[in-house]
């Protein structure tokens, strides 16, 4: 493999694994805080790109020029705060009644609404049947490093990624409310006792797991140009993958698991002659093996049951 | 012979000793309690008798046999059974039908028989069922009387019996009793001991080993205490002896002012 | 005996008067009015109900039997109309599955979101030996069963060391892994372009491809599958039934409570694990087979996660661990959407909007799970 190929399948692999990153941030602060797995999480990414497309066209009929700055700071905000509001309402009408209710169960009812959602998208959106063509928001030149030409939706991609998961630590690490997450994560009753409220921590950790994932969403539509109501069922599969790859409920563990998974695929495809129609085989099979034999991830310690 | 023999027994989580070097030994019929305050590998103990953690050293030997590799369920054949702390009967499942699953007559039906409906089977149910029926009465009629009810629609006490009864229905040569008395208040308690006393009597054979925090509840009912802390076993031997012991009086029953 | 075959008379024409009222609009009227009929009776009259549920639980052979009665005269109610038998035998598979699948996760607890991979290893077993190795149907369809077993052992290996969420994903991407196998081994399965040409079975000289001749009246040749999906639904039924009400059932009730203690009581954990997912995935095996004879054509887009998904909606429906539950749920699913066509479209997203509802207000599902009630035969001290 020649160096440019290799620097063009490392800089694939790297948008592809931030990405899988930004999904699997979100199933592992919804399994670490508040024990659920949220299957609902795909149809958010999915959602997050229509939203992007949509409030985009809203935006160029209103004025804004396509391929601005200006635009593309109001989208990305407009898919943060869609996200974050998408994650509240999954939380009160869907999470929440479920509280107490068999781990099963509620595994199932988000499955039920993920169902829901991408149906709604394709049955709303006009033509939605159909992949959609994603504006390309933010025009920027083609930057070439040492002869290789490079895609500028990848860089701004990745540094974009880069820049929220940063932000995500931060909160949780440096805020107090972070202080409180982390708490809940560890103890949910110790944490109600010691006056926390939970139901406010429960609240925002969805929102901000689903704003994330809703801007994964976007950044997938920058890179490849195009949509699709059904793409959230591999974004939910991946993202879980390399959440529990990392450790379910580790953010940092998500984070690695996101890029190995990215890694892994780009490899697979170019090692292997023929390799993109078992891309998604290999990394199932990476996942099982994963969850058979390190089921506490590949950092994690192996785990005692509680007796 | 010694029913079960324990030998340096000890277990490392990462680096944490939760079990250190314990060694004891049980007669048929003599019952072992197990103090300690929390956190002192009362649990752990148990978690390593019934095969669930697997010991980094130590021996145990269960009627003459190794349990070292054994699955759980092959250490419950050899005849130890045991309860939980926090319950964990099969909810769902009513009082005579988590009864039956202690029972034999479960793991020897044949698939092939059930499905054809063979009367080797049904026989075998209904003995399973008689069987079940017949080790509730211990309790006289605080079982019986709700033998259709689902287990997570019992009175608290009426749990704990139904998890002794559950215990007791393979005909186990041991049983590990984790906690029986607890989140009970003292009446309860109370009752909890005579309900135990029955046992006692109803099954003279039956070797028990009880884990307590609180070293009243098992005064009347043990021979011999062992005493844990921090993983090891810092008094064994008869009741009163342990009682006077100088080390158990500093390291659990000198702190007196501290309730139990 | 008289209560039972009123009530399932009045079911009968319902379903009958579902089939020949064409305006959509009249039949969601009397669903309607049947439905709050239904919570009306069971509001005012609940004795009434009640002793029907009795009635219906203490003759459950009687219940049955009358049942079959019925169904056989089903496709001359239907005066042989091609479409609506199809979409009886569509819901006979659907049951079928929905047993199989209810037994593994309903009864033992293990969740299973691929289940769709055992229908197509069934369908493209039966397929692959009656189109190219022209072995007959009638030895390829057990054969499906067992090499869906096979590949629920395989499934359940893994299973052995995961549950729950994990189990779940493990189950999905197993589901995905057989599709994406099923369209890459080309050779074999035909890729995308699937498998065309599956040769119709025969039945002591009859081919069952034809129409069913019966001299005053002549079905079309679907009736042949619904005779055959009726038998084998019959037998899957007493055979699932015989499964829960065995001790063997009840052992795995107690493995789906938890898995732990169940060890503890001398339950060997791997035996009933790969066991109920052999069970499981035979059924599915066998309505893939009778599927993929019956359609004459498979592809692997058939046996996608959409599938898998309508599968458990339908055990969720009718109440995980109920055996008529499974097959209310199953018939209803199929049969309900084929009414409103004209909505064609929504019909995936009803599928999510009853999974969503059903787990929101009525968990235990249309006909939840009865309590076996065994009589102590020492009835001592009741008093």
């Amino acid at each position: 493999m020649s160096g440019e190929v290799f620097f063009q399948q490392f800089l694939n692999a790297l948008g592809l694994g931030i990405m899988y990153a930004l999904i699997a941030v979100g199933f592992t602060l919804f399994f670490g805080v508040i024990e659920v797995v949220n299957f609902a999480h795909g149809e958010v990414f999915m959602m997050g790109a229509f939203v992007a497309l949509i409030v985009s066209g809203i935006l160029v009929a209103a004025g804004f020029t396509m391929g601005s700055l200006p635009l593309f700071v109001a989208v990305l905000v407009a898919v943060l705060i869609a996200g974050g509001i998408i994650g509240v309402l999954l939380e009160k009408f869907i999470v929440r009644p479920m509280r107490g209710a068999p781990d099963i169960m509620t595994l199932l009812i988000t499955l039920g609404i993920s169902i829901v959602m991408r149906e709604a998208v394709m049955l709303l959106v006009p033509n939605g049947r159909n992949p959609q063509p994603f504006p390309n928001l933010m025009d920027l030149d083609s930057i070439q490093i040492g002869g290789v030409l490079i895609k500028p939706e990848a860089i701004l991609s990745i540094v974009l990624s880069a820049i929220l998961i940063g932000g995500l630590a931060y909160i949780i690490e440096k805020t107090t409310f972070g202080r409180y997450i982390r708490a809940t994560a560890q103890d949910r009753e110790a944490a109600m006792m010691m006056g926390i409220n939970v139901k406010k921590v429960f609240i925002v950790t969805l929102a901000l797991g689903s704003a994330l994932g809703a801007v994964a969403g976007l950044m997938n539509g920058l890179s490849y140009g195009i949509i699709k109501f059904d793409m959230g069922f591999a974004a939910s599969i991946k993202g879980f993958a390399a959440a529990v790859v990392g450790g379910l409920g580790n953010v940092y563990g998500a984070i690695a698991g996101g890029l190995l998974l990215g890694f892994l695929e780009i490899l697979v495809v170019s090692v292997i002659p023929d390799g993109s129609s078992y891309q998604d085989i290999v990394s199932f099979i990476i996942v099982i093996m994963c969850l058979v034999f390190r089921p506490a991830g590949i950092f994690g310690e192996r785990a005692y049951e509680k007796v | 012979m010694k029913l079960l023999d324990v030998q340096d027994l000890t277990i490392c989580f990462g680096g944490v000793i939760a079990v250190n070097e314990v060694s004891f030994a049980l007669q048929a019929g003599e019952t072992l309690g197990v103090i300690g305050p929390n956190g002192s590998g009362k649990t752990t103990l148990f978690n390593l008798l019934s095969g669930i953690y697997k010991p980094t050293s130590g021996t145990i030997t269960l009627a003459g046999k190794l349990t070292q590799g054994l699955r759980t369920d092959e250490i419950f054949h050899l005849g130890l059974s045991r309860t939980f702390q926090n319950g964990r009967l099969f909810w769902n499942l009513n009082v005579l039908e988590n009864i039956m699953m202690g029972l034999e007559e479960v793991r020897n039906t044949s698939i092939v028989g059930s499905i054809m409906g063979m009367q080797k089977e049904k026989d075998l149910q209904k003995q399973a069922v008689q069987k079940a029926s017949k080790i509730m009465e211990i309790f006289g009629t605080l079982l019986t009387s709700q033998a259709n009810k689902v287990a997570s629609d019992l009175p608290y006490a009426d749990r704990r019996r139904l998890e002794i009864c559950r215990a007791i229905a393979s005909n186990p040569k041991v049983i590990l009793l984790d906690e029986p008395s607890a989140g009970m208040d003292g009446i309860e308690t109370e009752i909890l001991m005579n309900d135990l006393l029955k046992v006692k009597k109803a099954l003279p054979e039956l070797s028990i080993i009880v884990v307590e925090h609180d070293m009243g509840f098992i005064k009347g009912l043990v021979d011999k205490v062992m005493v844990l802390d921090y993983g090891k076993c810092i008094a064994y031997g008869l009741f009163d002896d342990v009682a006077a012991n100088e080390d158990v009086i500093k390291a659990y029953l000198g702190q007196g002012d501290e309730a139990c | 005996m008289i209560k039972i075959l009123l009530t399932e008379i009045i079911g009968y024409i319902l379903f009958l008067f579902f089939v020949y009222v064409e305006d959509p609009i009249a039949v969601a009227g009397v669903m309607a009015a049947f439905i709050v009929a239904v919570v009306f009776l069971k509001k005012k009259c609940g004795e009434l109900v009640k002793d029907l549920e009795k009635a219906y639980a203490d003759n459950l052979g009687q219940v049955g039997i009358i049942a079959v009665v019925l169904a056989v005269t089903m496709p001359f109610s239907l005066m042989g109309d091609a479409y609506w038998l199809q979409v009886l035998n569509f819901s006979i598979l659907y049951a079928i599955m929905a047993l199989g699948l209810n037994f593994m996760t309903g009864r033992a607890g293990m969740i299973c979101l691929g289940y769709a991979a055992f229908i197509a290893i069934g369908a493209y077993t039966v397929g692959i030996l009656t189109l190219k190795a022209g072995i007959s149907f009638w030895l390829a369809l057990p054969l499906a069963g067992l090499f869906a077993s096979i590949f629920g052992v395989i499934l359940g290996l893994p299973a052995l060391r995961v549950k729950g969420h994990y189990l779940a994903l493990v189950t999905i991407a197993f589901g995905l892994i057989v599709q994406q196998l099923l369209l890459n081994l080309e050779n074999i399965t035909g890729g995308t372009n699937g498998l065309i040409n599956i040769p119709s079975p025969h039945f002591m000289g009859i081919d069952m491809g034809a129409n069913l001749d019966f001299g005053f009246m002549s079905l079309s040749y679907q009736a042949n599958f619904y005779y055959l999906c009726l038998l084998i639904l019959a037998i899957t039924t007493i055979l699932i039934y015989r499964f829960s009400n065995s001790l063997f059932g009840l052992a795995l009730n107690a493995m789906r409570e938890d898995q732990l203690a169940a060890q503890c009581y001398g339950m060997n954990i791997t035996r009933y694990k790969l066991l109920a997912f052999a069970i499981g995935a035979f059924f599915g095996g066998i309505s893939g087979g009778l599927y993929a004879a019956m359609i004459n054509f498979i592809a692997p887009e058939n046996f996608g996660y959409s599938m898998s998904i309508l599968v458990i909606s339908m055990i969720i429906l009718g109440g995980l661990d109920s055996i008529p539950g499974a097959i209310i749920g199953a018939f209803f699913l199929t049969i309900f959407p084929e009414k409103f066509r004209a909505f064609e479209d929504y019909r995936v997203m009803f599928y999510g909007i009853i999974i969503v509802l059903c787990l929101l207000f009525m968990r235990e599902g249309l006909l939840p799970f009865k309590h076996r009630i065994f009589k102590p035969s020492i009835p001592k001290g009741e008093n």
